[in-house]
């Protein structure tokens, strides 16, 4: 009976804890994640969508700053630059783009379709997200404009560089093989036209007053307008995209009618618009301030090191040597009047070199003994500022053989910079206005792309002949990575062979 | 053995008689025997001082005479008052059954494929963690140990190699070998969820003390694997450790203290000796321009203090170790509770400055019997282990601050406060690696209705790692003082019931079945807080840091696990066995479609030795045939939260931003904190279970009354399934998405003979014991449509081996100009990417047929050769005895494998990579003159030219020049013991039970055609790197005392 009893109360016992671990496993199972976010959490109020935002600038941001390939794409065969690093000078004095160890970012789209992605799934919730979870309609409708105004930006880039690429306007949220196939390039002019309708959606959608509160660095109407002008604007040297500089002018004229939010800066200010996002001259800047936890520290690896520090001296930092990039002292004279404000305003000028001095505000943390430490370089990348703008009116006008009103704007930068007023019309005033963009916006990413556009490959050490702009080489190789894993894809003739 | 208890304890007592008697071995009286009546748990006794007895037994019963480290015997009394008993040692002490967690199996039954051997074989030998003490002693097993460092995992496999190192983290080297499931007294621990969440790199398996293991049984086949369902597809190791037994209280210590030697040094010249050399190599190279123009000074300079001091500055990172170990323990038990409690102390410090592990650990088992029907049994082990690792950080194979392979010829240039933080960080540096460990299992049994058996398990796992690292402003390039704290915490528990039935039908139908239901739930969590500009260098911690210069972050995982299993056991008449099991298995890891996954196995044996046809023939004692076929899985390439499509929230990261100093990169944009998809993988919705599919079929005899025995397998195990990465298109913004696409076939065949040379009363003996294992690696799976998969220096092509090399192919070297490749529609010759080939550059193969050497993408010349997975492994020990004396002689084979010199490779090219005679100047140099190296056109050289003035990274690591026979014999450990009479008079008046002197030499000599080091110091890739940690010498002298 006693036995009877225990047998009892084991069963009970075994039977409870059973009942229970099963009950409680069920739960358990099911493994809610709650050390990260993801999709199916995601997505539930205006500041989901605001740090998503945030994110896909954070990843232009990365796209731009991965090799400094806006600087190599932008600069290195513009011919202004010099530099000592092996691995650079064929790119800056032959034309040849191979740029061994900045594939990564130079010739790797990878960055700029994770840009494209976000947007995507940006574009996707928002407009699927009830308007009552936002704060207005308008505040919706904003961080819309700023997902079409970045994909717009994204692909802009890439077709500049590459031309015709794959076009994908569509989320992956899945890995399922019917979802990710593979599909081949879209050619550069269909690129060019979704550029313009999401800078026009983006224009419709974002507002003026986003510049004055989001300090030009988050976009604005202003931004999408400008990107329209450029992708308005753009061709290529053996045209497949018959441009625009009529609406391109009509683009710029709109945010020059908003002299309250974007004017030029006066002449002793210049510099201000690399320190701070906020100044009149800045459209739509990429911001990095160490006070927020963003400035870029020094590294010893030129290939990773941001662009302060490869086109600064080792006076920004106690171990670094000379810069890759410089300018010859002989180019400054080449290329600048003598009494031009911008060479003392861009450079800091040596016996032989001059350094560029765009990217140089750069503050020091951590003092010790020996003095402040750790530099953090914080300077704006800039997308778009006024004085491009103004350059691309005068080119468009010249281009439409408007030479006097070209000739005016064109003198607005100069005017500004102390240099004489320039009285040339047709291609000379061509050649200049080119010139000119490259002794104003040097560094920022525009002087070989301004050649692409123009077609004029002038004052470089190197050659751009017929035979190279048929095979297309005025573009960049695209990575072999890429075409091999997508079997659809061709590399630019030119570069066929060559990496 | 429990079976036998039930049964027995139903049949009544006869009439009771008093029964004295003597027990001795074959050197006299056994002093603490214990003797009880069988079927009567409740009576016992155990044998004094002059080994005498008495019990109370009735005529028909049996007496059970057991002791540790002899043979258990029965004994009818057969109605005698006087019984005269004597034991003999135990060969191997393995318990009759197979303690697998879940079901006992009896080894005479099994059907399954298993190895097993005895804490005793792995006692006192001088390492940390048990996984390094099983190489050569188990058929099927394969332990490399690739690093000698105390207190760190190396590679144990169980029947070949399946991993492909491209899970959710991509290649890592130190992460290249599919890890078995061990299980130590039920708790089954994987590797990966171990490595998770990890602070210290410390081995798990450090924190159980090799010295309380009483038996490891690797179920090596699917059939008993299946028990472990998900988890159990690279093989189970069962680790249990030493329980008490019945008998008066035993007190036992055990104590070694040894010496590690100093390890061999890379070769290199020093002093006047690596001027001229270096002078010679430039004379003999230079063109008439190069020599005017290109001498460095530091060479032609004869006063340079860096050639006249003969500073051997590899010196500076070895020192001569030492080991100590100390073990107590009480054991003893009667009818009503068993226990065994015990303590240990191990320390080792390593021959690399700044290396070394400590570990503190205590045990305790006890088994309580409430009563002939409810039983408790529970088990605890607690430890703390302390590792130093060397310069720290980097990985644990990284603890030279300056790498001997590639070193400077001087530390000169550097000052003072820099080199002493080379040779002796700790001076400077906190760096603490703490690992603490408990873990606590009770099991209570209760018998019902005669046959069954019902027992509820509860198991708790809690872990610690903790690493605590602070570096001053005064050693820091930045000038900048950081400190960081990490800690880790992983707790698990297991809750497991199961019902047991076991049945005799009709005398000859025996059967025994289980049904068990566990659960198991895991949780890690981490936190890490880094600070840097601390103000203060006094300052060890993360304190008085400005707000900005804060980084840390706290994280978490959770897993869990529910489980169903059956397994019945059939024989008839102990002849035809038959088993299956079936165990399903839910995880967390998985989403709800693919949670469950099925895991199946049968197998049957015939114990040929029970027919009548075989009976006749004598010298055959066992005879079994065994087969199995079963199903079992992985889930270890899948992390616990992998299904979820995770977005990284805080990042907004881009080069050049990457924090410095461990400080966070850019979390935010604009001040905007920022959050974006995890663009390093998206999760493919409909990732399942790796799958392994395994046949065997064995044969287990004993033969020749004992004296030899010997088991066979052959086998074949398919692995389906392994997540791997794949590529996704690039303009999805994603980079891969894992999948099942992987697959991996692993068969072989394995042989383990044992025997007694002499017949057991001589009084000289030697038994020697041999095992190999013959494995066949072949991957059958790739993603992509089978494409070649190249990661991280390792090949894998489908019906190739796993990890073969990847690098160029080397014809010889360039003698004359008509060794160039010519394109023939360009006229250029000896092209490669980066210049033109010359004489006595390597002759590289133009694989691709494109007239250009190359590593680009579409002009590869880098194919895969070699194959580093050994053919054979195995081991053979010699056991000798004379009397008191024991000497055993431990050799252990590694076989028919390829590795790379990577160290030859370094040394040659140290200072020669960039064809820059000024690096040659600062490099360190070996002795060139040992190599046939290329000097002058005519030359028929192995090596290339030693040119410093010729550049192309002629000197490479990846290509086949450096590939060298992997194979070694490695005289393991030789221990020698010599155990006191207990008969001697002197031992009786300290009232001394037994005591033993031992010696132990561990890693005695190794034998190889490799021309470096230690063929076993290679990683999984098959890379050689004379860089790691050595393998050293020990000798340990040590003694063991019972009282």
């Amino acid at each position: 009976m006693k036995t009877y009893i225990k047998t009892k109360i084991m069963v009970l016992l075994v039977g409870t804890a059973f009942l229970t671990s099963l009950s409680s496993c069920k739960k358990e199972l099911a493994n809610e994640l709650t050390n990260d976010t993801y999709e199916d959490a995601f997505w539930k109020t205006e500041s989901d969508v605001n740090a998503a935002v945030a994110g896909a600038y954070g990843l232009l941001r990365n796209s731009l700053n991965t090799n400094s390939c806006f600087f190599i794409w932008g600069d290195t065969p513009a011919g202004t630059f010099a530099s000592s690093a092996g691995s650079l000078t064929t790119a800056v004095l032959g034309g040849d783009f191979k740029v061994p160890y900045r594939d990564e970012g130079a010739h790797n789209w990878t960055n700029w379709y994770k840009v494209v992605d976000l947007s995507n799934l940006i574009i996707e919730n928002v407009q699927r997200m009830p308007d009552n979870l936002f704060n207005s309609k308008q505040s919706k409708n904003y961080l819309l404009g700023e997902a079409y105004f970045l994909r717009g930006l994204a692909y802009f880039y890439m077709t500049r560089t590459w031309g015709d690429v794959p076009l994908q306007l569509k989320a992956t949220t899945s890995a399922n093989v019917s979802e990710v196939k593979y599909i081949p390039a879209t050619n550069t002019m269909d690129i060019i036209k979704q550029v313009i309708a999401d800078g026009k959606k983006a224009s419709s959608l974002l507002s003026w007053e986003g510049a004055g509160n989001y300090q030009k660095r988050r976009a604005s109407k202003g931004a999408a307008l400008a990107l329209l002008a450029h992708a308005t604007a753009w061709k290529t040297p053996v045209g497949v995209w018959q441009n625009d500089n009529e609406q391109a002018v009509k683009y710029v004229d709109s945010i020059l009618n908003r002299p309250d939010l974007f004017n030029l800066q006066p002449t002793d200010n210049i510099r201000k618009v690399f320190k701070n996002p906020g100044e009149p001259e800045n459209i739509f800047v990429i911001s990095a301030k160490d006070s927020e936890n963003e400035g870029a520290a020094w590294t010893r690896n030129i290939w990773t090191a941001n662009i302060a520090y490869v086109t600064l001296g080792s006076d920004v930092s106690s171990g670094s040597s000379n810069p890759h990039y410089f300018v010859d002292r002989l180019k400054i004279d080449e290329l600048y009047e003598p009494d031009d404000t911008r060479i003392d305003d861009f450079y800091f000028v040596g016996k032989d070199v001059a350094l560029l001095s765009k990217y140089s505000d750069v503050i020091f943390k951590g003092a010790t003994a020996a003095g402040p430490t750790e530099p953090r370089a914080e300077s704006n990348l800039i997308i778009f500022r006024l004085a491009d703008m103004i350059l691309l009116k005068a080119e468009c006008l010249n281009a439409m053989n408007r030479d006097i009103e070209a000739k005016t704007e064109l003198n607005k930068i100069r005017m500004r910079a102390g240099a004489s007023q320039i009285t040339k019309v047709g291609l000379p005033l061509a050649h200049e206005i080119l010139i000119e963009r490259r002794r104003e916006l040097i560094g920022e990413g525009h002087n070989y792309f301004d050649m692409v556009r123009t077609g004029l490959f002038i004052q470089i050490p190197w050659t751009m002949d017929n035979s190279r702009k048929a095979q297309k080489g005025y573009y960049w190789p695209v990575d072999n990575d890429i075409l091999n894993a997508n079997r659809f894809l061709n590399q630019i003739p030119y570069w066929n062979g060559k990496l | 053995m429990f079976v036998a208890a039930i049964w027995l304890s139903l049949t009544n007592a006869h009439a009771q008689t008093k029964i004295s008697g003597k027990v001795s071995d074959k050197s006299g009286p056994l002093p603490g025997v214990s003797v009880i009546v069988k079927g009567k748990p409740s009576v016992g006794a155990s044998t004094n001082l002059e080994g005498h007895f008495t019990i109370a037994a009735a005529a028909g019963d049996i007496l059970i005479i057991r002791m540790l480290g002899y043979e258990t015997r029965e004994v009818a009394t057969q109605g005698k008052s006087t019984i005269n008993i004597t034991l003999k040692e135990a060969d191997r002490e393995l318990g009759e059954v197979i303690i697998t967690g879940y079901k006992d199996i009896d080894r005479t039954k099994n059907t399954s494929a298993t190895g097993s051997i005895s804490g005793e074989e792995i006692e006192n030998l001088p390492a940390a963690s048990v996984d390094v003490l099983l190489q050569g002693r188990l058929a099927g097993v394969n332990v490399q140990n690739f690093s000698g460092q105390p207190g760190v995992s190396t590679s144990l496999l169980v029947r070949g190699n399946t991993k492909i190192s491209a899970g959710p983290d991509g290649f890592n080297a130190d992460n290249v070998y599919s890890a078995p499931l061990y299980v130590i007294d039920g708790i089954p621990i994987s590797d990966d969820e171990v490595r998770n969440f990890d602070a210290t790199g410390t081995n798990f398996l450090a924190s159980l003390n090799p010295n309380i293991v009483e038996t490891i049984d690797v179920l090596k086949d699917a059939s008993a694997a299946a028990l472990y369902g998900a988890r159990a597809a690279n093989g189970v190791i069962l680790i249990k450790t030493k329980r008490g037994k019945t008998g008066a209280p035993r007190f036992n210590f055990n104590t070694y203290h040894g010496i590690i030697a100093k390890p061999q040094k890379v070769s290199t010249l020093i002093g006047a000796a690596e001027r001229r050399q270096k002078l010679d190599l430039i004379y003999n190279y230079g063109n008439d321009l190069q020599l005017k123009n290109n001498v460095p000074v530091l060479l032609t300079d004869s006063l340079n203090p860096a050639f006249n001091n003969n500073n051997d500055y590899q010196e500076i990172f070895y020192q001569p170790g030492s080991v100590h170990n100390y073990d107590f323990s009480a054991a003893g038990g009667t009818d009503a509770i068993n226990y065994r409690i015990g303590a240990g102390l191990y320390d080792e410090k390593g021959v690399i400055i700044n290396t070394g592990y400590k570990r503190y650990s205590f045990n305790s088992n006890v088994g309580i019997h409430f009563s002939d029907k409810l039983e408790l049994i529970t088990s605890l082990r607690a430890s703390t282990g302390k590792r130093l690792v060397g310069k720290g950080g980097g990985g644990y194979r990284n603890v030279f601050k300056v790498s001997p392979i590639e070193m400077p010829s001087s530390l000169l240039k550097l000052s003072e406060d820099d080199r002493n933080s080379i040779t002796n960080p700790y001076l400077y540096e906190r760096n603490d690696n703490i690992n603490a460990d408990v873990s606590a299992v009770g099991e209570l049994r209760y018998t019902f209705l005669k046959d069954f058996r019902i027992s509820t398990r509860g198991a708790l796992n809690y872990s610690t790692s903790k690493n605590d690292y602070s570096t001053p402003s005064n050693i820091n390039e930045s000038g900048i003082a950081y400190s960081s704290s990490e800690y880790s915490q992983y707790r698990k528990y297991i809750f497991s019931n199961n019902l047991l039935w076991v049945k005799t039908l009709g005398k000859r139908h025996n059967l025994n079945a289980n049904i068990i239901q566990e659960f198991e739930n895991r949780k890690n969590e981490s936190i890490r807080l880094t600070g840097s500009a601390i103000p203060n260098d006094n300052i060890k911690v993360v304190k008085g840091v400005s707000s900005g210069n804060y980084g840390g972050f706290s994280d978490l995982s959770t897993y869990s696990k529910l489980s169903f299993i059956g397994a019945v056991h059939y024989d008839y008449d102990g002849k035809y066995l038959f088993d299956a099991v079936w165990r399903g298995d839910a995880s967390s890891r998985f989403g709800k479609n693919n949670k469950w996954g099925y895991f199946p196995s049968f197998s049957g044996g015939w114990r040929l030795s029970e027919e009548e046809f075989i009976r006749p023939l004598t010298w055959i004692e066992e005879l079994k045939l065994r087969g199995s076929w079963g199903r079992t899985g992985d889930e270890s390439s899948i992390g616990d939260a992998t299904r979820y499509n995770a977005y990284l929230a805080g990042s907004a990261p881009y080069p050049g931003a990457t924090g410095n100093n461990g400080l966070p990169n850019a979390s935010s944009y604009g001040g905007v904190a920022a959050i974006t998809p995890n663009y390093n993988g998206i999760t493919n919705d409909n990732v399942t279970w790796q799958r392994s599919e395994e046949w065997n079929i064995g044969l287990d005899a004993i033969l020749f009354k004992g004296r030899l025995s010997a088991n066979i397998d052959y086998y074949v195990r398919n692995t389906t399934g392994q997540l791997l990465r794949i590529l996704l298109p690039d303009f999805t913004g994603y980079r891969s998405s894992l999948t099942n696409a992987a697959g991996v076939r692993n068969s072989g065949i394995e042989f383990n003979f044992s025997g007694r040379v002499f017949s057991p009363d001589r009084a000289f003996q030697w038994n020697p014991s041999f095992n190999i294992s013959f494995n066949k690696n072949m991957v059958t799976e790739l993603p992509n449509g089978n494409r070649d998969l190249y990661i991280g220096g390792a090949a894998y092509i489908v019906g190739r081996p796993l990890n073969m090399f990847y690098g160029f192919v080397v014809d010889g070297i360039i003698n004359s100009t008509a060794d160039l490749i010519v394109n023939p529609y360009t006229g250029a010759s000896g092209a490669t990417k980066w210049g033109t080939l010359g004489l006595g550059f390597p002759k590289w193969r133009d694989v691709n047929g494109d007239y250009l050497i190359s590593d680009n993408g579409n002009a590869e010349d880098r194919t895969f050769f070699g194959d580093p997975n050994p053919l054979a492994t195995g081991g053979f020990s010699n056991l000798f005895t004379y009397k008191n004396f024991s000497l055993n002689v431990l050799t252990t084979f590694t076989l028919g494998r390829d590795i790379m010199n990577q160290t030859l490779a370094k040394r040659l090219q140290n200072g020669l990579f960039y064809g820059n005679p000024e690096d040659l100047a600062e490099a360190s140099i070996t002795d060139v003159s040992q190599y046939n190296y290329w000097r002058a056109p005519g030359d028929n050289a192995t090596f290339p030219a030693l040119n410093p003035y010729m550049g192309l990274y002629a000197w490479r690591v990846g290509q086949s020049l450096f590939m060298e026979p992997g194979w070694y014999v490695r005289i393991k450990s030789v221990t020698m013991g010599y155990r006191f009479d207990t008969q001697n008079n002197w031992l009786k008046k300290v009232r001394l039970n037994s005591l033993r002197l031992f010696s132990t030499i561990e890693n005695v000599a190794i034998f190889q055609k490799f021309s470096g080091i230690d063929a076993e110091r290679v990683d999984g890739r098959g890379f050689d790197y004379g860089d790691g940690y050595p393998l050293p010498t020990k000798v340990t002298l040590g003694v063991q005392v019972e009282f």
